[in-house]
């Protein structure tokens, strides 16, 4: 399709966005026979399969193997990148990349604008978050309450994993009050557990760690994730797109990020390539929403969109689509950008585009005394999930600890600096071998999602100052984190201590925190004892917040249906509804949340 | 069965088949074991010289009947359980001394380990031609697969037709059935379990017809399963042959009329044929690498054997196994042979426990 | 240079693009001089482990010009990558306008030997198949 051509007609929904969230609303519409037009801001090279292997070979020639480094760039819609995430000097913004950054603290997580969205790079980590999750106000005092429970979301939690293809086994999920209802039980059984995991939960047995004068276990469960694996009966793996036989099960490729090469790893190009074989359903990439409009009633008539043609250069061409109900389902600093562009839903507050969160991820590193076969499978299989709720949470917050499987990787990116530098010490041949040999497979890496608090200051703002090569806003983050999380980081220290000292490291190579040359720069945070604590964390590509929910329209921008208190007819989808981040990678609980909110749009479109 | 080559005359009763008892049917369903195996390194060895990113289409035809070889040797071993006989894979007499013929073949051809190339590829017709119309079932020297599976088949059916004999027949373990798709995937169909003649038959006409295809057409018929109509092997490797695709209008006995289907036929290691470890014994880099391949091949055939006979699980550790495999064989396929010929090393498929 | 056998590098295919690519970044002369250095030092020190290192350490890693040039081939090899010289190189021999740090192609990745020393595979390339990762790794002891 040219750019000057516009699909016509009248739809019964426009979603913005082809991510997961997007893409499970337009499957749950579509399978009632309502008329969906899609609008990503994108490319949708990867409908086809060499399309996608293209990203792969793209990803073997990239110097730096970042998150979004095997994707096309694309300026006519672009991506914040790890790269362009720098310190921030004291009053000077970071304007580095797409992303203007305002600090004080740098916002280290990134998304992708294309077809499939950020499920493109994911690592496809699905666990539920926990009951207490949606009740920390009343249950910790701290932070808000969500207005639904974790029992109101449980029926889409089973069917966001049915839909998304997630191997876990129930029994390793049943914690912190976490159930299934009586004959459930995932699509596919667990991901096996990777050696390390199984060398380091047995070092563990039995230990403990103390928070808040009470002890937790330190135990190494399988985590859920949505790649491929066995399936249970009722339930056939769905391959990659265009090349089903591929995928059909997790190879082990251990590039989860950023490009799982086999496409076992759920990404929504899956969901919306079988969409594409309904008449229901249109979609349309290259196409930029860049304003959404208020009729004289207050209800939403139309999104105006761009189109471009060639990346960067154009010819572009502005056209407004129309439909019953509008989706904003563009990610969570997208969805908050376009509702702050268009001057709506602000009637009530100003929460638009406020309470941005992140899961500050904190990390750890050791080198074990005997192999742990790192480097080896997907990138994570394990997890300690006894810390991501508890009492402890009053005084400081709680976290998932990713117990990875790729040695060192954000530490310092092996293997090319230890190649490099052996080589610059004259070590080489059989020596540079062995050395090689003898110390990357006794990589660990420890990290923490830590939770954060939903905070008015931390947020995403417009200015006409910064503006992107087809004339819309680029975000502008303001970010900080507060003590309850930087506490959190100091005392899940404790954890990887239990964890090292198990595995019978010595302390001389354990490492909690410090610069690594080239690594994100050290930090500093000084506990309620005075204590002053160098410490690292990067972004999880978590972004949470932005549009949160909420139980009246004085302290939100969506209800629990995602619908807009201002604007009856407009949604908006996605983890930026989230009033907390919880500790779990959210995206599932995102496609879970909306899969419950496309029972209200179907009652408005009946 | 409407006729049988046995049936001489209606006057006088009919001879039995030449399968006509319940061990000589096992030892035929073992030989087919070996017959569905002796095509794989051949198959691996074409499909490993191409290199990644060459070749595309030809090499996905390739892998896709390499894939479907695996299918087969399942679903015999799948025929062999089912009538309660262990399948042998890991055995050194298991393994074709190449260049050898088709086992218990009427010894029309050599089969050999070579390079993707004109060559392999006359060979691979030969290996999947199908039956003539009306060709005779054929349990031993026989001339195409199609004929010797006929010649099982028959066996079966006359096995059962016995008073009580398909119930003294399927007497396996159902345990030992390898289905469904938990241990097996990635392509060429779905395993399923042999427990009666109808199954029996089932398996063996899959086979058959992704080979030689279906009723005397170009496809495999696998739509009956609940699959996609595919070009049965030979007509696959006939259009790498013919550099064209086959169209909906083509008949077997014709050429495909589609669209071009681009061969580079020097876009390929150069391996020379047929190579052996022995050949290397002075050059102990390349022994030392020929001699891990055939371990890895070895173990490979001990995981296979270990799933036919009870453990259907150890079919997922055969898949690292088979990866293992690939790499291995690339390695040796871009290593001088140092014969001068600009030959290279290849995989030489030898029995190294 | 790099510990593995001449089969495992011939093994890789690359043999011949990276044969090609370093005197089109550095230039034929000082290429052949690193060969030249290296082909003296093999059959002086062939047979005898520590005499080979000690003459490649002295008369190529040592060598201003030389040592870089050593260094970058070895991580063709490991890691399929050129990188840039560095600047004091640079400073005496030019700016070459193909000295900068890159990914030589797919195969290059695919095929780097760093991820065969530590018995893996390089992510999204030679995938190891379902539920290898749970088993014990390889160890150096194992391989040989």
């Amino acid at each position: 399709m040219s750019v000057s051509q516009s699909p016509s007609g009248n739809y019964d929904a426009i979603i913005v966005g082809g991510g997961p969230v997007g893409a499970h609303v337009a499957k749950e519409l579509v399978a009632k026979n309502k008329r969906v037009l899609m609008l990503e801001a994108g490319r949708a090279g990867g409908l086809t399969y060499q399309g996608y292997r293209s990203y792969v070979d793209t990803y073997y020639t990239r110097v730096i193997k970042d998150t979004n480094s095997p994707y096309p760039y694309n300026p006519s819609a672009p991506s914040p990148n790890d790269t362009d995430i720098v310190k921030i000097v004291k009053g000077t913004p970071d304007i580095i990349g797409y992303q203007v950054e305002m600090g004080p603290e740098a916002f280290g997580s990134t998304y992708l604008r294309q077809l499939g969205g950020t499920s493109l790079h994911w690592l496809g980590t699905t666990p539920r978050f926990c009951p207490n999750d949606f009740k920390l106000k009343t249950k910790y005092g701290r932070g808000v309450d969500w207005p639904l429970t974790y029992d109101e979301l449980e029926p889409y939690y089973g069917q966001a994993e049915w839909s998304m293809g997630v191997s876990a086994n129930k029994g390793d999920q049943e914690m912190h009050g976490i159930k299934f209802p009586r004959g459930y039980d995932y699509p596919m059984e667990r991901i096996p557990m990777s050696y390390s995991d199984q060398v380091i939960g047995k070092a563990v047995k039995g230990k403990t760690v103390n928070f808040s004068g009470k002890d937790y276990p330190v135990q190494v469960s399988s985590l859920a994730q949505a790649r491929n694996s066995i399936p249970r009966k009722g339930y056939t793996p769905v391959g990659a797109v265009g090349n089903p036989d591929v995928g059909q099960r997790c190879e082990g490729n251990g590039a989860c990020i950023p490009i799982c090469p086999v496409q076992a790893k759920y990404s929504a190009l899956k969901t919306i390539a079988a969409l594409l074989e309904s008449p229901y359903f249109t979609l349309l990439a290259q196409a930029v929403v860049t304003k959404v409009t208020l009729g004289a009633n207050g209800r939403v008539n139309g999104v105006e969109y761009v189109r471009y043609e060639t990346e960067g250069l154009g010819p572009n061409a502005t056209f407004t689509a129309t439909a019953t109900i509008y989706v904003l389902a563009g990610h969570a600093v997208e969805n908050a950008k376009l509702l702050l562009a268009s001057n709506v839903a602000n009637k009530y507050n100003k929460e638009v585009g406020r309470n941005l969160m992140d899961h500050p991820f904190s990390y750890t590193w050791a080198l074990a005394p005997q192999s742990m076969g790192s480097f080896r499978g997907p990138i994570q299989t394990s997890g300690i999930e006894t810390l991501r709720d508890g009492d402890f949470r009053k005084d400081f917050a709680a976290f998932r600890t990713d117990v990875g499987n790729a040695g060192w990787d954000i530490v310092n990116y092996p293997p090319n600096g230890d190649v490099t530098e052996a080589l610059g010490k004259n070590v080489f041949g059989k020596k540079l071998r062995s050395q090689l040999a003898n110390t990357l497979p006794r990589q660990v890496r420890i990290g923490y999602d830590v939770e954060q608090l939903p905070e008015w200051k931390n947020c995403v703002e417009i200015d006409p100052t910064y503006k992107d090569a087809l004339g819309c806003y680029r975000p502008i983050i303001k970010y900080d984190v507060s003590d309850y999380s930087w506490q959190a980081m100091v005392e899940a220290m404790k954890v990887s201590k239990v964890v090292f000292d198990a595995l019978g490291i010595p302390t001389k190579d354990q490492h909690f925190h410090g610069r690594i040359a080239g690594v994100a720069d050290s930090k500093h945070y000084t506990s309620p004892d005075g204590k002053r604590h160098p410490l690292n964390f990067i972004g999880a590509g978590h972004h949470i917040g932005t549009h949160r929910m909420g139980f009246t329209k004085s302290d939100s921008v969506v209800n629990s249906d995602q619908q807009s208190w201002d604007h009856d007819n407009l949604y908006v989808v996605g983890c930026g509804s989230m009033p907390t981040t919880g500790t779990a990678n959210p995206t599932l609980t995102a496609v879970a949340l909306a899969l419950r909110s496309t029972k209200a749009m179907l009652g408005q479109l009946r | 069965m409407k006729t049988t080559s046995s049936r001489t005359s209606s006057l006088t009763p009919p001879l039995p088949p030449p399968i006509n008892t319940p061990d000589s049917l096992k030892e035929h369903l073992q030989t087919a074991l070996m017959i569905e195996h002796s095509t794989i390194p051949p198959y691996l060895c074409a499909l490993y010289s191409i290199p990644n990113g060459e070749n595309v289409t030809a090499s996905t035809l390739i892998r896709s009947v390499v894939m479907e070889e695996m299918l087969h040797m399942v679903l015999v071993a799948n025929l062999l359980n089912a009538i309660n006989c262990p399948p042998k894979v890991k055995d050194p007499k298991f393994i074709p001394t190449y260049p050898a013929y088709l086992p218990h073949s009427d010894k029309k051809f050599v089969v050999q380990l070579l390079p993707f190339g004109t060559d392999a590829i006359e060979t691979f017709l030969k290996i999947e031609m199908p039956a003539p119309l009306g060709a005779p079932p054929q349990s031993g020297d026989f001339r195409t697969i199609a004929q010797f599976y006929a010649a099982i088949r028959q066996g079966f059916e006359y096995l059962c037709a016995q008073p009580g004999g398909e119930k003294k027949l399927f007497v396996g373990s159902a345990s030992k059935q390898i289905d469904g798709s938990s241990w097996y995937y990635g392509g060429g169909g779905a395993p399923f379990a042999v427990d009666s003649l109808k199954t029996a038959l089932e398996a063996i006409a899959e086979i058959t017809e992704q080979g030689e295809g279906y009723d005397h057409t170009l496809y495999d018929g696998d739509n009956r399963f609940g699959q996609v109509d595919e070009l049965a092997h030979f007509f696959r490797f006939n259009e790498i042959r013919a550099g064209r695709r086959y169209q909906a209008t083509d008949t077997p006995n014709g050429y495909p009329t589609g669209a071009a289907l681009v061969v580079d036929w020097s876009a390929r290691f150069p391996m020379a044929p047929n190579p052996k470890v022995s050949e290397y014994a002075d050059r102990p880099e390349i022994h030392q690498l020929m001699m891990e391949f055939n371990r890895t091949y070895t173990k490979l055939l001990g995981s296979l054997d270990t799933a036919f006979n009870g453990t259907p699980s150890e079919l997922l550790k055969a898949v690292p196994l088979m990866y293992d495999l690939k790499y291995r064989a690339q390695t040796l396929m871009a290593i001088p042979s140092g014969r001068g010929d600009g030959t290279t090393v290849g995989p030489s498929f030898e029995y190294a426990p | 240079m790099t510990g593995f056998s001449e089969a495992e590098l011939h093994g890789t295919a690359m043999a011949k693009t990276y044969f090609a690519l370093v005197p089109s970044i550095v230039g034929e002369a000082l290429f052949g001089r690193l060969l030249a250095i290296w082909h003296d030092s093999w059959i002086r020190g062939k047979g005898d482990e520590p005499l080979l290192e000690q003459l490649v350490t002295d008369q190529i890693l040592d060598d201003p010009d030389l040592g870089p040039i050593a260094r970058n081939v070895a991580s063709l090899w490991y890691l399929g990558m050129w990188f840039q010289l560095p600047a004091e190189w640079r400073n005496v021999h030019g700016a070459w306008a193909n000295d900068v740090t890159f990914v030589v192609s797919p195969q290059s990745y695919t095929e780097a030997l760093v991820w065969k020393a530590i018995h893996t595979h390089p992510p999204a390339a030679k995938q190891p198949g379902y539920g290898s990762w749970a088993l014990p790794p390889v160890t150096t002891e194992d391989a040989s």
